[in-house]
């Protein structure tokens, strides 16, 4: 287990910066998620932590050491890529002893590791198959394994989950959160998928352009979002956004400073016509352009005088398309931000 | 799908199936020609209308051909060279290409077009200065003059790196953050995963060094380090009659270490040549 510090992280290439400044705290046996919209620089970030790519400017530290020149084998380090990167020649017990054997470690305990390993992630029936005759899944965890056996003091897992069916993906999560317990380790993951993110993170890092935009853990990314990119990314669908100058038609007292005012999708209320307000809030007339059932819930785009919202209903109260209704926003619910897309104090709230 | 469709689909693979025999035939009937000639008797060689099939199988030939010079040396100069050449393909090629895909140094390109450029040079063209080269350092008649100039191989380096290109690229950095050398990596990585194109590749240095007779005729005068091409194209000069059961007796002893050797790695070579996706 080892904490991690990027200190002014700089990553250029051909003068083009894809991590700016970047400075990370993650603490021992956190699960940290690095997310972001492709291309933002997580992946970069991740590599130079494993020590695949090495910093431009900055130093990086893995349980308090200077790591900068320190090669990736020498970390103590363990990855997982995206496609697996499974030595496809060797069979999986091969795949999962390689280090082992590069590490010199005596048979008899190499023998032992992969037999715990393989059954905490259930491969003990495959030791001796050939990749290729393994589903997604299996693959997925032979990579699993082989960064297991390596017990190491930080995981490193590159979307790890991106090329399962999405069935598979939902279960392999529950694992990782499970195995995250188990080792007590701490694990970095990276991903484009905010919804992996929020479920599997005690830390979430939303990074954009090269440039962390916030660094909290997934409630208070969700409930305090630092600036409008991180409101807008973390949620399904994505927070509603208002010019502060179209707002302030419908309710007057917004700070005079705001730029923009959002609002949660699953915040608001449809009601099929006004009604007496009980508490401080906003109503809305709007009508349906569409309606998407997902049994549990439904999302409506809806046309009103702000532009096109959409609402997120768990209520039976399911309006067909071109049905007019009111919704109703608590001023609680209300995010203000500034012109620079920062967040602003909700004073009505 | 209506009746039509489907009967032009009968035609166009009837078509298929016959222009494939028609391919197959031109590509197997010299072959079986030899074959059959080898077994034939000097009579049957001679008559006309020629014969397809012998009377009744004549195996005296191989024995007539073998005893009608040193071919148990020829043989073995063969084996000698080819093996060597074989070797020294691996230990040079296989770093080579390594190096060109996966290695970054100054003058990559320009080393690799050179590389390339060799492959534009006819050994007509080259083998009056290699044998002045040769006959400087007193390696015509040796082995080494045989062996040398086919160390390395432009066209393997060239197909191996290619395949070593398409690893993808996580794979290396797995090994790396598995502790393993670059030595390792190419032999426990790289290797296995291009054993189909390596062992192609060498195939086909197998084949072009054991039927080459140019150069050892240019390189060699004496029948010590002579190899089996050259020794049996000498029994159509021996034979004055040219006595065609022999000589294709002879070319059967020639290519029979091909042919078993094709029946081995007959899998391999399919395999190099397919489109090999990973994940």
């Amino acid at each position: 287990m080892a904490d991690i510090k990027l200190k002014g992280v700089y990553k250029r290439y051909d003068n083009k910066e894809v991590v700016k400044n970047l400075n990370l705290e993650i603490s021992e046996g956190e699960f940290a998620v690095l997310v972001g919209p492709s291309g933002c620089g997580k992946s970069t970030t991740l590599r130079m932590i494993a020590g695949l790519e090495h910093p431009s400017d900055g130093e990086i530290y893995i349980g308090g050491n200077l790591v900068n020149d320190v090669p990736a084998a020498k970390r103590d380090i363990a990855m997982v890529f995206q496609n697996y990167a499974i030595y496809p020649t060797m069979s999986v017990r091969g795949n999962i002893e390689f280090g082992l054997k590069n590490r010199k470690v005596p048979k008899g305990e190499r023998e032992e590791l992969i037999r715990d390993v393989c059954e905490i992630v259930g491969l003990s029936d495959y030791l001796e198959r050939k990749p290729g005759t393994l589903s997604g899944g299996q693959r997925q965890r032979v990579a699993l394994a082989r960064a297991m056996v390596k017990k190491p003091s930080v995981f490193l897992m590159d979307e790890p989950l991106s090329n399962l069916d999405a069935k598979l993906r939902t279960q392999m999560r529950s694992e990782l959160i499970e195995l995250h317990k188990r080792l007590n380790t701490t694990f970095i993951y990276v991903t484009h998928d905010q919804v992996e993110a929020m479920s599997m993170g005690s830390k979430i890092i939303v990074m954009n352009q090269g440039i962390k935009m916030q660094d909290a853990g997934p409630m208070e990314v969700y409930d305090k979002p630092a600036n409008v990119f991180s409101a807008q990314f973390i949620g399904t669908p994505p927070m509603n956004m208002v010019e502060a100058d179209v707002f302030r038609k419908l309710c007057q007292d917004i700070p005079v400073d705001c730029h923009k005012v959002g609002f949660r999708s699953e915040k608001v209320r449809m009601l099929r016509e006004e009604e007496e307000r009980s508490c401080p809030c906003v109503d809305i007339p709007c009508s349906v352009i569409t309606r998407e059932l997902l049994g549990a819930e439904a999302i409506f785009t809806l046309d009103s005088r702000l532009g096109h919202l959409q609402v997120k209903s768990l209520s039976d109260f399911l309006p067909e398309v071109g049905e007019p209704l009111v919704i109703r926003i608590g001023l609680e619910h209300l995010f203000f931000f500034d012109q620079t897309g920062n967040r602003m104090d909700n004073v009505l709230g | 799908m209506n009746k039509t469709s489907k009967g032009k689909k009968l035609i166009v693979s009837v078509i298929n199936v016959i222009g494939l025999c028609v391919v197959a035939a031109v590509f197997i009937l010299p072959f079986l020609w030899m074959v059959l000639t080898s077994v034939k008797t000097f009579a049957e060689t001679m008559t006309y209308p020629p014969v397809f099939l012998p009377g009744k199988i004549n195996l005296k030939n191989f024995a007539n051909a073998w005893g009608s010079g040193p071919f148990l040396r020829y043989f073995l100069n063969s084996c000698i060279v080819t093996f060597a050449v074989i070797a020294m393909q691996f230990l040079i090629t296989i770093p080579a290409a390594y190096a060109y895909a996966r290695c970054r140094f100054r003058g990559k390109n320009i080393m690799f077009g050179l590389t390339l450029s060799t492959l534009m040079i006819p050994t007509q063209l080259i083998f009056v200065p290699m044998f002045l080269v040769f006959s400087k350092m007193n390696l015509i008649n040796t082995y080494w003059s045989l062996i040398l100039p086919f160390c390395a191989s432009a066209f393997g380096i060239f197909m191996i790196r290619q395949r070593f290109m398409q690893i993808p690229e996580e794979i290396i950095e797995a090994a790396r953050l598995d502790d393993a050398s670059e030595l390792k990596i190419l032999t426990h990585i790289m290797v296995p995963m291009a054993r189909p194109t390596i062992t192609t590749m060498l195939l086909l240095t197998f084949i072009s060094r054991w039927n080459d007779y140019f150069w050892p005729m240019v390189m060699t005068t004496k029948d010590n380090v002579r190899t089996l091409a050259v020794g049996v194209t000498m029994l159509r000069e021996t034979e004055a009659a040219a006595s065609w059961n022999t000589l294709m007796a002879g070319n059967v002893i020639l290519v029979l270490p091909i042919l078993i050797i094709f029946i081995f790695t007959q899998k391999h070579i399919i395999q190099a040549f397919t489109y090999n996706g990973e994940k």
